[in-house]
This record gives structure tokens, C-alpha cells and sequence, in this order.
């Protein structure tokens, strides 16, 4: 990662370990939240070396947030862990097409406590997470907007 | 969560409510939730949620309206946590405006939402109680449950929806009277918690019903996410209030209860154990209330709120509670984001199920905690004889159905 | 809505209504207040109300919440399996018109927009004095005429 700012934040917080994987690393406005932006590709990679440095049973995903950014014409999935050690919460921001969104879902990397999220995030935003066997519709969204393929949290969705 | 394939010769469905619906979730449906267990005889041989779940739109309607009419109306997502559920909003507006409330504020919003913890937890031990059979103790539980819901109404104005918390501060202000008021509730309350709290740990039934009961593995418990007391009772320190230290948290002295054990019995002694706690703190507000304003002036707040993102957490009764705001400057959120701890621990924990028999099912899952009055009824199938029959879910628990 | 079997059925409820609650989506705050309302610090016994055992025993039906399009029909089915006579408490802001939610796409609306409703409890949530009360009046107007 090019940023230098991004790898002393991370180093100074005890996440040194993503400073190869991580686009950028920066604070959210409040409350020390570490955001990463991690490349779909690397995020199997950035689960392996969190379970290395604070084991298997060190963290776990505590929210999955989906958000429809239709003047980018982009589709952003946070995922907040929640890591005991540091007692941190560190955000892994994925951004896809939103077209055709699709990221690799945690489950399949080993995190059962993503899945009520990532379906959740599916039924209502329409976001694809490869390797989740769970994802169906309807999930949470009524029947009639499954029928009709309405995501209802789109924001070019009016209901 | 189990799927597929399982020999069994009955399935039980349980239509259940889930806690506050956030965004999505809704809680207390009729079937919003699904929870399906697979029997062979009586042993539970496979589980699975199906979410069917009604759900009111919160998400989208936060969206709609301004950030204050959004403090509101998440104070509705549920009414039994719903003073957590507005700090939080609260608290992630704060950030977004980088305010901080006066100390006294903090305080009395320490002292509210302890009372919250104090009732949701009588009430959900009432609710053990009364799925065990034990009629009499659920009504005694209840009626000293009101000596909390009175001092709650003296302290916000309301028995069970406070809408006590704005940007800046709390919405009420509390005198010497009230003080005193609410300190002699407290004073009765104690010693009826610390009664209750001996009848489940010495009482035989009890103990028989759920020591070793819904044992969960504490790597399950934290690889599947689950939150709040269930996680403390397999012997995780995590505690919102300790980790993030909002509010007056790191000024008023208290301390994460865990136990080991991780089955039913250490996840209702850890509620029990955390009425204390709270009664203790309560205390702690009272005696120590700083002087100054606490109410904001509302007319001064900003209506545009500056372009940002914020994540607040808050331990609620039930767990760890999440929101999440993102602002493009202006006046409506672009997206408000809730996560009840509900979500992870009724959806996730079905594997804690497996291997025990049909009536140990409701104990397992009011010790998680999930909504109360969505517990109903379930519909018993058996696949041997092709019947259906729906059966309350209190009969279950006491063996009445085979 | 006005029972057609005469006065006679009527007067069989007044002296023991028996309930059945339904949350069609709320928050549960109503729905605590209503449990509370059946504890003894509330005594409704000595109205005679208590909880039925099943809904083919019940005379009063107790709703909570705004209705959502789900609920909706479960909601239909479960009056016109009640026996008559049979009576509706709208309890709480939700379920008499929709409350807070009534602009989202959840909520389709208050109870009465799915069943006869004969009582409406404002409040959100309304205190389970509130509610003793309201069924209270109920049964006076079913003494009344």
C-alpha cells in the first residue's frame, strides 16, 4: 500500500500484519474505529493473518453493512470485527460494481458469525457473497418484493 | 446452523418473535421466525432458523425522516431495551457532530439505561420461571419488576418507553425528591434479587432443569457470533460497556460477570449476577450525581448534520448493539444501520440444540434471551403419523408432549 | 360492530372475557404492558379476565402493532376462528392506526384495517391501567345494550 500515513495508523494500533494487503487504512471520524479498504481478492488473505496473530478464537464478525452508493455506481460492504485482544473494532471496507455486486463471503473463509448479516445484506440490497450457502430470498423483505426482484434498501427503490 | 438431511420421525417448529427488529428484523410476529427441530423420539437431532420474518422497514423509513425524528423512532425498535437503543443513536449523532454531553447528562444516562438491564433481566428470568412450571414465582418476580418500572418513571416519565435521550444530554432532569425516591426502590428491590438469585441456585427442579443444559463449546459460542450474556457465560470478558466506555462508564465502577460453565443455568446466573451489579451502579449514580445542566436547549441543536460516518455500540440487555449512520451533509441520514444482538444469538445459536431432548429446546432458548411475547406456540409435526397439532411452547418445556 | 345473535350470547362474556393476545409487529412494548396487565399488582380477576388457553376459547382479541402485509392474513384468519361473540382491543398507537411506522413499507396499518375493531387504547405504550380500562368500558357497553 502506497500511503505511509495508512501503515503507521496500522502499526501503531497493532494491525501491523495488513500493511501488504490493505489499499488504505484510516480512523473513522469518531469513537477510533480502524477502517481498511481491502481488495475482494485479499480478503481471504487478511482472515488468515488476523487468525495468526490473535487465534482462531481472538474475534469475531459483530455487524455486516451494506450501503448503496448510487452516485459512484458502487455497492460497499463494511464488515466490523471486533478483536478481543486489541478490544478494537477493525472495519474491512469492500467495494464492488453495482451492477452485479458480488464479494467473497466470510463464511466460506471459516466465520459462521457472518452469516446473519450477509443474508441479511442479500435480501435487501441484492448483494451476491460467493460461498454462503444460506443466502435465499425472502429473508427479511416481504413476499410481494421478492416476487417483483425489488431490493427495497436500493436506493432507487421507492416504497 | 444445520441443514439437510437428519434421520428424524418429527419436526417441531417454533414460531418465534425476534427481539426488536432492526431495519429488517421484526420482532414479535406472528412466525416470524421459524426454528425447526428435527427429532428422532424425543433426542433433538438437527435445527435450522428459516426466517419468514415480517419486518417493519425501519432502515428505510430512518431515511426518510430527520435525525431527530430517527431517535425516536429507533427508540421503537424495542420497547423492552428501547432506552439503549436511543443512546446509541444518540451517542452515533454525537460523534457525527463531535459533541459531547455535560457529565451530568452522562450520569443520568448511565442510571437509565441500568434500569433498563435491571427489568429486561427480571423478566426474562420471570419468563425461565414460568416455562419451568413455576406459576407462582413468574407472578413474584413480576410484582417486584414493578418497583423497577416505577423508578424508571420517575426518572424518565415513562414505565417502559423512556424516549429520555437527545443530542447534547438527557431529555428530563431529576431533584433531591426523586433522588430519594428512587434510591428506596432500589433499596427494596435488592435483597428480593438476592432472594431469587439463591432460589435458582439452590432450588432442586431448577438446578436439575438447567445445569448442563444447552452446554455450548466456548469456541461455538464466539466462531458463531454469539452475544451479551450468552457469551459471558462461556467465560468471555467482552463487554461493551467495558470496551468501548461510553457515557460514565469509565467513572462508575463496575465489573464484566462471567462464568464457565457455559450452559443454561451460568446464562441466567449471569443475568442474576449482573441485577446486582447494576443495583450497586444505580447506587453509585445516585449518591455521585455531578451538578451542572444535563438538558440541552433543543432549539440550539444543528439541523444540518455535517458529512461523516459513525459506529456506536452499546451493551444492551440482550448483547452487543450496534448502529451505524453515514451522513452526506444535510438533514435525513443517507444510511442508518442497526444490528440487534438478537440477530446473531437466535439465528446462529440453534446448534446449541443438538443432542438434547425436546424439553430441554424452550430452556435453551429462553436462556438465550430472545423476545419474550413472541414465545407462543409450536406446531408439532410428526412424520411418522403425518399429524399436526399446535402445542404451547409451556407444555413442551414440561414434557406434556411426547 | 354490532353482535347479531341477540343480547343473550352477550351477557355469557360479560362476567369472564377471556383473552388472546396477538402481536402482529410490534415493538413489544405493548406487549409487556399487556402481560403486565394480567399479573396480580393489576388484578384483572376481579374482572374476570384472563388468558385463554387456545384462540377457540377466547372472547377477546387483544392486538398489538402495526400490521404488516404477513401478519395481515394471519391476523384474518385468527378472528374468524374465534367463536362469537367476539371483540376486538386495539392496544397501543400501532395498532390503532400504524404509529411511527406508518410511512414504511413494513406496515400496511392499524388492526382495523384487516378486523372490526371495538376498542381502540391510545398510548405508546399505553400504561396497563390503560388497558384494564379500556376492556372494562367494553364490557359496559355489552352490559349496556
Amino acid at each position: 500500500m502506497g500511503a505511509s500515513e495508512g501503515g503507521e495508523l496500522l502499526d501503531k494500533v497493532g494491525l501491523g500484519m495488513l500493511k501488504g494487503l490493505v489499499t488504505k487504512a484510516y480512523l473513522m471520524k469518531a469513537n477510533d474505529r480502524v477502517v481498511v479498504e481491502v481488495p475482494n481478492e485479499n480478503l481471504g488473505k487478511v482472515i488468515e493473518e488476523l487468525r495468526r496473530s490473535f487465534g482462531k478464537d481472538g474475534f469475531y464478525v459483530s455487524t455486516v453493512v451494506g450501503t448503496d452508493l448510487i452516485d459512484q455506481k458502487l455497492m460497499r460492504v463494511d464488515y466490523f470485527i471486533y478483536i478481543a485482544k486489541l478490544k478494537r473494532f477493525l472495519v474491512l471496507r469492500l467495494f464492488t460494481d453495482r451492477e452485479n455486486p458480488k464479494v467473497t463471503s466470510l463464511y466460506s473463509l471459516g466465520l459462521e458469525s457472518a452469516i446473519p448479516g450477509e443474508c441479511e445484506a442479500h435480501d435487501l440490497l441484492g448483494i451476491k457473497f460467493e460461498g454462503n450457502p444460506f443466502l435465499k430470498r425472502p429473508f427479511f423483505a416481504p413476499e410481494e418484493f421478492v416476487k417483483q426482484g425489488i431490493y427495497p434498501l436500493r436506493k432507487d427503490v421507492k416504497v | 446452523m444445520a441443514s439437510g438431511e437428519v434421520k428424524a420421525d418429527k419436526v417441531v417448529a417454533f414460531p418465534m418473535v425476534l427481539e426488536v427488529p432492526i431495519g429488517p428484523q421484526h420482532p414479535a410476529l406472528h412466525e416470524p421466525l421459524m426454528i425447526k427441530v428435527y427429532l428422532d423420539g424425543e433426542d433433538v437431532v438437527g435445527a435450522e432458523a428459516n426466517t419468514g420474518y415480517n419486518h417493519r422497514g425501519i432502515e428505510k423509513l430512518c431515511e426518510k425522516n430527520t435525525f431527530y425524528k430517527d431517535i425516536f423512532i429507533c427508540g421503537r425498535v424495542c420497547g423492552i431495551c428501547n432506552a439503549v437503543h436511543a443512546n446509541c443513536c444518540v451517542r452515533a449523532f454525537e460523534a457525527l457532530l463531535g459533541k459531547e454531553p455535560p457529565p451530568r447528562a452522562k450520569y443520568l444516562r448511565v442510571l437509565a439505561m441500568e434500569l433498563e438491564r435491571i427489568h429486561s433481566h427480571i423478566l426474562i428470568n420471570a419468563v425461565m420461571a414460568e416455562i419451568l412450571g413455576y406459576e407462582t414465582l413468574f407472578m413474584y418476580m413480576m410484582r417486584d419488576r414493578e418497583l423497577v418500572m416505577k423508578a424508571k418513571e420517575i426518572l424518565t416519565g415513562c414505565r417502559v418507553l423512556a424516549d429520555y435521550m437527545m443530542v447534547g444530554g438527557v431529555r428530563r432532569d431529576i431533584d433531591e425528591v426523586k433522588r430519594d425516591r428512587i434510591r428506596k426502590l432500589l433499596d427494596k428491590l435488592e435483597p428480593r434479587v438476592k432472594y431469587y438469585m439463591k432460589v435458582f441456585e439452590e432450588d432442586t427442579t431448577i438446578r436439575k432443569r438447567l445445569i448442563d443444559v444447552g452446554k455450548l463449546k466456548p469456541s461455538d459460542v464466539i466462531g458463531h457470533g454469539l452475544l451479551g450474556p450468552v457469551l459471558r457465560a462461556a467465560g468471555f470478558p467482552i463487554d461493551s460497556r467495558d470496551y468501548d466506555g461510553y457515557d460514565a462508564y469509565r467513572e462508575v465502577p463496575f465489573r464484566v460477570v462471567t462464568r464457565k460453565e457455559s450452559d443454561s443455568m451460568a446464562r441466567m446466573m449471569v443475568r442474576w449476577e449482573e441485577t446486582l451489579v447494576s443495583i450497586e451502579m444505580c447506587r453509585y449514580v445516585l449518591d455521585h450525581l455531578p451538578q451542572g445542566e444535563a438538558v440541552p436547549d433543543e432549539r440550539r441543536l444543528p439541523r444540518r448534520f455535517p458529512e461523516g460516518e459513525a459506529f456506536a455500540t452499546v451493551e444492551a440487555p440482550r448483547g452487543e448493539l450496534t448502529y451505524y449512520v453515514l451522513s452526506k451533509g444535510g438533514v435525513m441520514p443517507y444510511r442508518l444501520k442497526i444490528r440487534t444482538p438478537s440477530l446473531n444469538n437466535i439465528i446462529n445459536g440453534v446448534f446449541g440444540f443438538i443432542g438434547y431432548s425436546l424439553a430441554d429446546v424452550p430452556v435453551i432458548l429462553v436462556s438465550y434471551d430472545p423476545c419474550i411475547s413472541c414465545m407462543e406456540r409450536a406446531l408439532v409435526i410428526d412424520l411418522k403419523r403425518g399429524t399436526r397439532k399446535y402445542v404451547p411452547i409451556k407444555y413442551l418445556a414440561q414434557g406434556v408432549v411426547k | 360492530m354490532k353482535q347479531d345473535k341477540g343480547n343473550g350470547r352477550v351477557k355469557i362474556i360479560r362476567y369472564s372475557p377471556w383473552l388472546v393476545h396477538f402481536n402482529t409487529g410490534a415493538c413489544n412494548g405493548c406487549d409487556i404492558e399487556v402481560l403486565t396487565a394480567l399479573t396480580p399488582y393489576y388484578d384483572p380477576e376481579r374482572f374476570g379476565i384472563k388468558l385463554a388457553p387456545s384462540i377457540r376459547h377466547g372472547d377477546i382479541l387483544v392486538v398489538t402493532g402495526g400490521v404488516t402485509r404477513k401478519a395481515a392474513s394471519r391476523l384474518k384468519r385468527l378472528y374468524e376462528q374465534m367463536p362469537r361473540p367476539k371483540f376486538v382491543v386495539a392496544v397501543g398507537a400501532c395498532a390503532c392506526s400504524g404509529g411511527v411506522f406508518a410511512d414504511g413499507y413494513g406496515i400496511i396499518g392499524g388492526a382495523d384495517k384487516v378486523v372490526p375493531v371495538d376498542a381502540y387504547v391510545p398510548g405508546c405504550p399505553p400504561r396497563p391501567e390503560a388497558i384494564l380500562y379500556a376492556l372494562v368500558k367494553l364490557l359496559e357497553k355489552l352490559r349496556g345494550g
